[in-house]
């Protein structure tokens, strides 16, 4: 049974001047346990798919799928009530700014133990000894004293810890990080990584990690999908696409990490794609990365389709890479 | 909190001296002599005016006579009505009652009101619900308050007559004064007329805190309406949302509570609206409050119960702001400890 199984994931919303695609045809699969990681930059329809599959989308946005299975449960043929209620019990989600996720009027303690009483845990004392037990587990010292803190009394990785212990208070099947690691400090980003891959390992949680740094995936996530402009450019392992990426735009984000060690002339400029990814009300014809793909041809006013490349994955390109030109 | 109380209470004081000192320079200014006023005629005897005149101390310095003033106010002593000859500070303790159960009621009305259609509107944001509460409370907001009342009247009270036209209790009910609180007063008459004088104070004050309560409705609501919109587009209630919580609990619970901290804001200002447009309603419902007691002032030009009447209501505007300043910083946990 696939932990997550979609097809054709479409969302649209609509402004004054017609309808706008925001993400195109997405389809994805993850399997149980999986460690799954979704890169593309700012604006790729990398948060929205995120917001998607939870059922979180603002009620303007127009929502459709061919298919759309968590856990063995097809979530198109439930109502909206049920689907909140199925998702609530087996998707959880983290977001990128730990500060604005939780709510600034209740305490840490409320917070958590209201989660509790959704999944059946009831008493008093019952919520407040696993609340205790689900901050332990987080690494948060003190426990006890916490649950009476404010959002605004404890630092950013704290918080972020205290939402990860919101949701895995669900125990859920699959755990959405959005972001999860961008509004903190660079040592603390390494530990609540090395936190979510460690309930990934002992819990068997699903653990899909989205973000717009590849470094950050190339150690933890067991297949990388890439995402430009609203739709999946490759879908590979990670080791294969860290080998040899076959969609131009793979290699530019790849090329894009400055490495430690890699001298610089003075006045060199850093890797990166001219332009920047295009309004979603004004793509370009054809593959969305034409205009700024250094390797455009004339056939790229076409668009190409996700095609299966044998020994690899899923690219979008008409003149995928094969490693000579690298 | 302590910090916060402190700072408040200082304010208080601060406010309190720079009202004192503005009344004080706006009697000294206004046109009459004080001393005609007192006699009540120009022709008097030069000796009699004279008399009163060190009597009352008017020809000391500005300064001496502040500092007298000052002295006066901090002993309870607001001077003598000119038309009645009592203290200033009883005739007030008389009329405030009155008043103040007319504000406690026009209050309730616009908060239990005034909440949840502002509520209603965000959460139904551009559909004929939310059109129909804005349009509502627009009309609300800019209508005058002698005309919306004298309207009531004569709707409720001479067409449908189902409400009195003015007063606070009918004149066959003779209610012993007690604690100057209407509705209290007639419950304490129970044996006498059993509840028929509680029915009819609280008939006598529906109308008064309609028209009252109206302003800060309106204000209460479109101030919940965008305070809401703002709340419900941030993170937190992504969270909640993906907590699975209900819509009831995510709407009222998470999103209310922090959507009351700009209304508490609000309703602070609210407060002195409140008594400003005392003013008006307590004169066309012939409501016996404050308002009514400080425009038959004016109109008796008896200056020290216009000077004692507007320093106590200033003074209770600032007392309620400052009872909502502390109240926000508990309703607010992020102002209660520094972070």
């Amino acid at each position: 049974m696939k932990l997550l199984h979609i097809e054709n994931l479409t969302v649209e919303f609509d402004t004054l001047t017609g309808p706008v695609r925001v993400l195109d045809r997405v389809s994805l699969r993850m399997e149980q346990g999986e460690v799954l990681g979704i890169v593309g930059e700012s604006g790729s329809g990398k948060s929205i798919f995120a917001l998607a599959i939870m059922g979180l989308l603002s009620p303007k946005a127009r929502f459709t799928a061919d298919y759309m299975n968590v856990n063995g449960q097809d979530l198109m043929k439930l109502t909206k009530e049920q689907r909140q209620s199925y998702l609530a019990q087996n998707v959880s989600i983290i977001f990128q700014d730990p500060q604005n996720s939780l709510n600034p009027c209740f305490t840490i303690g409320f917070q958590l133990m209201e989660t509790l009483s959704m999944h059946g845990i009831s008493g008093r004392r019952n919520k407040k000894l696993r609340a205790i037990q689900l901050l332990e587990s987080v690494g948060i010292a003190n426990p006890e004293s916490r649950l009476k803190s404010y959002p605004h009394q404890l630092s950013g990785g704290m918080n972020q810890r205290i939402m990860i212990a919101i949701a895995i208070a669900a125990e859920p099947k699959l755990l959405i990080a959005d972001e999860p690691t961008t509004a903190l400090d660079v040592t603390i980003q390494s530990q609540i990584l090395q936190l979510l891959l460690d309930l990934n390992r002992h819990t068997e949680t699903g653990l899909m990690l989205i973000t717009h740094d590849f470094a950050l995936l190339s150690e933890t996530a067991q297949r990388v999908c890439v995402m430009y402009s609203g739709q999946i450019q490759e879908n590979a392992p990670t080791r294969r696409i860290l080998a040899q990426p076959k969609h131009p735009y793979t290699q530019a984000l790849l090329h894009s990490i400055p490495h430690i060690g890699e001298r610089h002339a003075q006045g060199e400029r850093l890797f990166s794609l001219r332009g920047s990814i295009p309004p979603v009300d004004h793509l370009p014809v054809g593959c969305r990365l034409g205009p700024r793909c250094p390797r455009a041809a004339k056939e790229c006013v076409r668009a190409p389709r996700l095609e299966n490349i044998h020994g690899h994955g899923l690219v979008r390109c008409h003149f995928p890479l094969d490693g000579e030109e690298t | 909190m302590l910090k916060v109380i402190s700072r408040q209470i200082l304010v208080l004081i601060l406010s309190f001296l720079g009202i004192t000192l503005l009344f004080f320079t706006l009697t000294q200014l206004t046109p009459d002599d004080s001393n005609v006023v007192w006699q009540g005629h120009v022709r008097s005897a030069d000796s009699a005016l004279a008399q009163k005149a060190i009597e009352l101390g008017v020809d000391d310095s500005y300064v001496y006579q502040y500092i007298n003033y000052l002295r006066n106010i901090l002993s309870g002593d607001f001077g003598l009505s000119i038309t009645s000859n009592r203290p200033v500070l009883s005739e007030f303790l008389n009329f405030i009652p009155a008043t103040l159960e007319l504000g406690f009621f026009a209050t309730l009305i616009a908060l239990i009101l005034g909440i949840p259609a502002g509520v209603a509107a965000a959460t139904n944001k551009n559909t004929w619900v939310d059109s129909l509460i804005m349009t509502v409370t627009l009309i609300g907001y800019s209508i005058p308050v002698f005309w919306w009342g004298m309207l009531l009247i004569f709707v409720f009270s001479l067409f449908l007559d189902i409400t009195p036209v003015a007063g606070r209790i009918s004149f066959i009910f003779d209610i012993d004064k007690v604690t100057g609180f209407m509705l209290v007063d007639s419950l304490l008459a129970y044996p006498k007329y059993q509840l028929a004088a509680f029915f009819d104070a609280l008939k006598h004050l529906i109308l008064p805190s309609i028209v009252l309560a109206t302003l800060p409705l309106a204000v209460i609501a479109r101030m919940t309406r965008s305070a809401m919109l703002e709340v419900l587009a941030s993170e937190y209630i992504l969270t909640a949302k993906a907590k699975g919580l209900s819509r009831f609990r995510i709407i009222w619970v998470h999103g209310l509570r922090n959507a009351l901290i700009p209304i508490i804001t609000v309703i602070g200002l609210q407060s002195s609206i409140l008594l400003t447009g005392a003013v008006l309603t307590e004169t066309i419902f012939a409501w016996p409050g404050i308002g009514k007691w400080m425009v038959e002032a004016i109109y008796r030009q008896d200056y020290p119960s216009i000077q004692g009447g507007i320093l106590l209501i200033s003074s209770i505007v600032i007392l309620i702001n400052i009872s909502i300043d502390l109240l926000y910083a508990f309703i607010n946990p992020r102002l209660r400890k520094p972070v």
